[in-house]
């Protein structure tokens, strides 16, 4: 298990997608903090709290196939903590109480594929043809042919436009995160 | 629209930061929770993997009847059989081998669409023992429908059973992983 300390987020995750537990628990370890202090700012009953929490990592869990190591592992987290936070609230309205700064109304509804959701919300920074080509490859899971006979570009041309826009998501959260 | 996408986007981002910036600990009785709950999803009961495998090999294993009758069972009266061409090419016991991994092998590669890589996981840890009940159990219902074979013969056939089932446990192990 000690050895799993130097390992990235991402490369623990795909141990993890692979059914690994202490890559699992190595991620917990790291991460779970994260979680649980985010819902504890938002949600009003230490019981509430327990039950969402409990449902991001059994959510977790039941989308780990949808993660794409190609992306950093925390705004993928971070999308599921908050859809499956939201989704209670708008199940639960009735004993719902999230700061003022969280308007329901203004964000997307969350989905059953939520890798989905947080690629949608990540590829609006694109530009147009980077967003056409990432979601209908990650979101939609085109075959690169198909993209290109959407875009009227070759394949390979495809390819490029994928990575480059990976590329771009990439420096755009990392941009985001703290330093 | 735009106006809208780029408000969401702010809530966005507002949100990670604060995500990222967050560390209050956790419960240790919520932490045990969650790592049981996960621990237990992750680790799946082999004899619930069986079961599925069986229900699976059922119907898998009569169609494979289909194009491969075994010991002479052909429920769809087929006229042609790969268990025939098998004894052309290489004789009796080519053929029983050829037909206990075509017959064990094909249902368990079926099975690969419908388990987990948790549950395939916990099949190739007692894939031995998960191959051989198979493979037995398919003898006894040949038996029970008629067939007739020797057990030297029933051997080989199991042997077959046995080396397509873990082949076929391994490829699909393989095609899960990311």
């Amino acid at each position: 298990m000690d050895d799993l300390n130097d390992l990235t987020d991402e490369t623990l995750m795909t141990m993890y997608q692979n059914g690994n537990e202490h890559a699992f628990r190595k991620l917990y370890g790291r991460h779970s903090s994260k979680i649980y202090s985010f819902l504890k700012k938002r949600v009003q009953t230490e019981e509430q709290v327990q039950e969402i929490y409990q449902d991001v990592f059994i959510k977790i869990h039941s989308s780990k196939h949808l993660y794409n190591k190609t992306l950093p592992l925390l705004p993928w987290l971070f999308t599921i903590t908050r859809s499956v936070m939201i989704d209670f609230f708008r199940k639960n309205k009735n004993t719902r109480k999230i700061m003022d700064t969280f308007d329901l109304n203004s964000l997307p509804a969350p989905t059953e594929d939520v890798l989905a959701g947080s690629t949608q919300l990540l590829t609006d920074q694109l530009p147009p043809s980077q967003r056409i080509a990432v979601q209908m490859r990650y979101i939609d899971d085109s075959t690169f042919e198909e993209i290109a006979e959407r875009l009227k570009t070759t394949p390979t041309n495809v390819r490029q436009i994928i990575s480059r826009g990976i590329k771009r998501l990439k420096q755009f959260i990392e941009d985001k995160e703290p330093s | 629209m735009t106006t809208e996408n780029n408000n969401n986007n702010n809530d966005w981002a507002h949100d990670y930061q604060e995500f990222m910036n967050s560390d209050k600990v956790t419960p240790k009785n919520t932490d045990q929770m969650v790592l049981a709950t996960i621990s237990k999803l992750l680790n799946p009961n082999a004899s619930s993997v069986f079961v599925k495998i069986l229900g699976i090999h059922l119907a898998v294993g009569f169609l494979s009847l289909s194009v491969c009758h075994q010991f002479g069972i052909n429920p769809f009266n087929t006229e042609r059989s790969l268990a025939d061409w098998m004894m052309n090419v290489g004789g009796h016991h080519f053929c029983m081998l050829g037909c206990g991994i075509l017959f064990v092998g094909l249902s368990v590669l079926a099975a690969g669409f419908f388990l987990t890589i948790e549950e395939v996981n916990a099949l190739k840890r007692t894939s031995h023992l998960q191959t051989l009940v198979l493979g037995l159990m398919s003898l006894g219902i040949f038996l029970s429908f008629g067939a007739e074979f020797a057990v030297g013969i029933g051997a080989v056939w199991l042997l077959g059973g046995y080396i397509g089932g873990f082949a076929a446990t391994e490829t699909v192990l393989r095609l899960k992983k990311v």
